[in-house]
């Protein structure tokens, strides 16, 4: 394994990019063309234009990405997250092109992603499973959802990140439920099947990440806590979670490497669990790299993507479960491009302004420049700010002070609403569950511009667009460099 | 000369007159006065009595973002100070963002119950609903159609008036 071709955009791209040349193997980007001028493409050695914004025509392209891998002499492809990372028949098509997918086989991407087979499977290798409806629901949904009780959940059997998903609370909405999840389904992944299960009320979600090499060698590290999330879409994940024992940790590993080994799992995957109260079932297998990877790199000091990377080039994993412990705390916060006041609308526009938090502890995995234009047609993702520090209070404040930092001038961002969960009492104490933001941030405004920011526009306006007017600049290279009259130190 | 901005929902009138690193004039009726400095381009130091504070902005014609005490805010400088502007009528509905017009479910002319779904719309992967406020009939749609782009607060759908 010599060339990787990224097949994603973005933070993530970045991110792997890193990876590789660490690993000294060389790199291939690819690129729609609203992406033309993305970060991502400049990190890789070589970048590839994939032609049209649709995804179906660039990232989602099967063909193209494999005649790019062939054209640009990579001998591996790594996917990412979201796109093709779950797709099995891309897996399969990058092996029979005789290249290296790195990530699990295409069987186990497929056993994974169907997930009412999926759920089987594990019911058999002893992983707790959440009690519904066994199996794929195409008629008589009243029955079968009567059966199971109300509240319920229709859920996509292709499904991932929370679409394709409706709760229902009562019969009435059923239908308008079930056509909606189907929708989105098919929109989504190309598949509208459905399954119905039991809906925990108020539970958390806490995966565990693992790590298999090609001779079936697995280990868990550890868990990480994504109970904050807004349209059951992640916001800020945490190793290890405050909800966890020593013992429960051990229960859940193992139940995870139980999941794994059931699928001949290889590379990292994530198992996902409903959590509440002490007891745990599994949810979903993400068999790829997940976006709040990063957590646990920090709190356990160990490279996931140079593991990927290590694993599909034939390396062993020299990980030992005795070995692996978390040290400190960390956590994520999921920079968007969205309105948290306006039901956390996209909010497409050009990044006008940037400057990232930096210091000890912190770490930026970001995938904008300044001057970007971030448009409608991917996930709004900006950048993932994480923090890491000895306890978990010390992490919070680290990340609260790194949140106040970062600067993003352009689109609508939910940075403050970030940082105000942080702040939050509940946050703080751990008490999470999957409704946290709409148990405590149904109604959240961002505060009123403070005097010093009306201040500093109409200063702009009194400098007609320009330099402001009469104001003494500190840059002694500045054409505008007053000769004194303004006070140091104000 | 005060200028107004709006900021969302809400709006501000700032009068300032600048001389030599000191500014003084009015911001919402209120006097202020203090000290600015630019520390680099697209960076000010303001200190209106309450301590310096750093201030980022950006301008753009009317718009100007501001980034200070944690947080950023995206102005919009409006002609005069309007008191009382009325509210567009709920009888529109406008796009809650710019994306694809995936489908439209309705034209002039028809009958609608309150909640049917007039529209959808996605953008960034995520689908958005237009749903009818009201019973009523269609007064106008969108020329866009379905599969085109629509914008930010472009009209989708109008009832006609009660």
């Amino acid at each position: 394994m010599r060339r990787v071709l990224v097949a994603n955009r973005g933070e993530i791209a970045c991110r792997i990019i890193r990876g590789c040349r660490e690993l000294d193997l060389a790199t291939v980007a690819v690129y729609s063309e609203p992406d033309s001028g993305s970060p991502h493409v400049r990190l890789a050695d070589d970048a590839v234009d994939l032609g049209p914004a649709t995804s179906a025509e660039s990232y989602l392209n099967v063909k193209k990405l494999i005649a790019v891998a062939r054209s640009t002499r990579a001998d591996a492809i790594h996917p990412g997250y979201g796109f093709l990372s779950e797709n099995g028949d891309f897996a399969a098509a990058v092996e029979e092109a005789g290249l290296v997918f790195i990530g699990p086989t295409a069987k186990t991407i497929r056993q994974m992603g169907d997930k009412s087979a999926a759920k089987a499977l594990m019911q058999v290798a002893g992983v707790p499973v959440i009690p519904g409806h066994a199996g794929i629901v195409e008629e008589g949904f009243a029955e079968i959802a009567a059966e199971t009780g109300y509240p319920l959940l229709v859920k996509a059997a292709a499904g991932g990140g929370g679409k394709g998903m409706r709760v229902v609370e009562n019969e009435d909405a059923l239908e308008a439920a079930v056509e909606a999840a189907r929708h989105e389904a098919e929109a989504a992944f190309g598949d509208g099947r459905l399954m119905l299960e039991q809906y925990i009320n108020r539970p958390r979600h806490i995966e565990v990440q693992i790590l298999a090499d090609n001779v079936g060698h697995t280990v868990h590290l550890g868990e990480r806590e994504c109970s904050v999330q807004r349209r059951h879409q992640k916001i800020i994940e945490e190793a290890p979670s405050p909800a966890l024992t020593p013992e429960l940790r051990e229960r859940m590993g193992a139940a995870a490497v139980a999941a794994a080994q059931a699928v001949d799992y290889r590379n990292a995957g994530t198992v996902e669990f409903l959590f509440q109260e002490g007891e745990f079932w599994f949810l979903e297998m993400n068999t790829r790299l997940q976006v709040e990877h990063g957590v646990t790199e920090l709190a356990y000091g160990v490279d996931l993507v140079k593991w990927q990377l290590r694993i599909a080039a034939g390396e062993r994993l020299t990980l030992q479960q005795a070995d692996i412990t978390p040290r400190g705390h960390a956590i994520e916060c999921r920079v968007y491009a969205e309105d948290p006041a306006r039901n956390f609308l996209p909010s497409p526009g050009r990044i006008r302004r940037l400057r990232e938090p930096a210091g000890p502890g912190i770490r930026v995995d970001s995938g904008i420049a300044e001057g970007q234009q971030i448009g409608s047609d991917y996930d709004p993702l900006l950048a993932k700010l994480l923090a890491h520090d000895a306890s978990r209070d010390d992490a919070l404040d680290r990340m609260t002070q790194a949140l106040r930092d970062y600067v993003i001038l352009g689109p609508t961002t939910n940075i403050a609403h970030l940082r105000a969960i942080l702040q939050h009492a509940a946050f703080r104490a751990g008490e999470l569950d999957t409704h946290f933001i709409e148990t405590h941030f149904a109604d959240w405004a961002p505060a009123a511009p403070p005097l010093e920011a009306l201040i500093a526009a109409g200063a702009t306006r009194s400098g007609g667009g320009r330099q402001p007017a009469q104001m003494p600049s500190r840059d002694p290279w500045s054409p505008w460099s007053s000769q004194g009259g303004w006070r140091q130190g104000v | 000369m005060a200028e107004s901005y709006r900021c969302g929902d809400s709006q501000h009138t700032v009068e300032l007159r600048l001389r030599a690193g000191e500014f003084s004039g009015e911001v919402d009726g209120k006097p202020v006065e203090g000290f600015l400095a630019e520390l680099e381009p697209g960076l000010l130091e303001v200190d209106a009595g309450a301590g310096a504070v750093q201030v980022h902005f950006v301008q753009d014609g009317r718009r100007i973002w501001v980034h200070c005490h944690g947080q950023a805010w995206e102005l919009e400088r409006v002609a005069t100070a309007r008191q009382g502007e009325p509210e567009a009528a709920s009888d529109q509905l406008l796009s809650p963002i710019t994306g694809k017009l995936v489908e439209l479910r309705v034209s002039a002319g028809d009958s609608v119950a309150k909640g049917d779904t007039l529209a959808v719309l996605e953008a960034m992967k995520m689908e958005h609903r237009l749903r009818a406020p009201r019973d009523g009939t269609i007064a106008q749609v969108t020329a866009t159609a379905p599969g085109g782009q629509v914008r930010e607060r472009e009209l989708v759908v109008e009832l006609v008036a009660e």
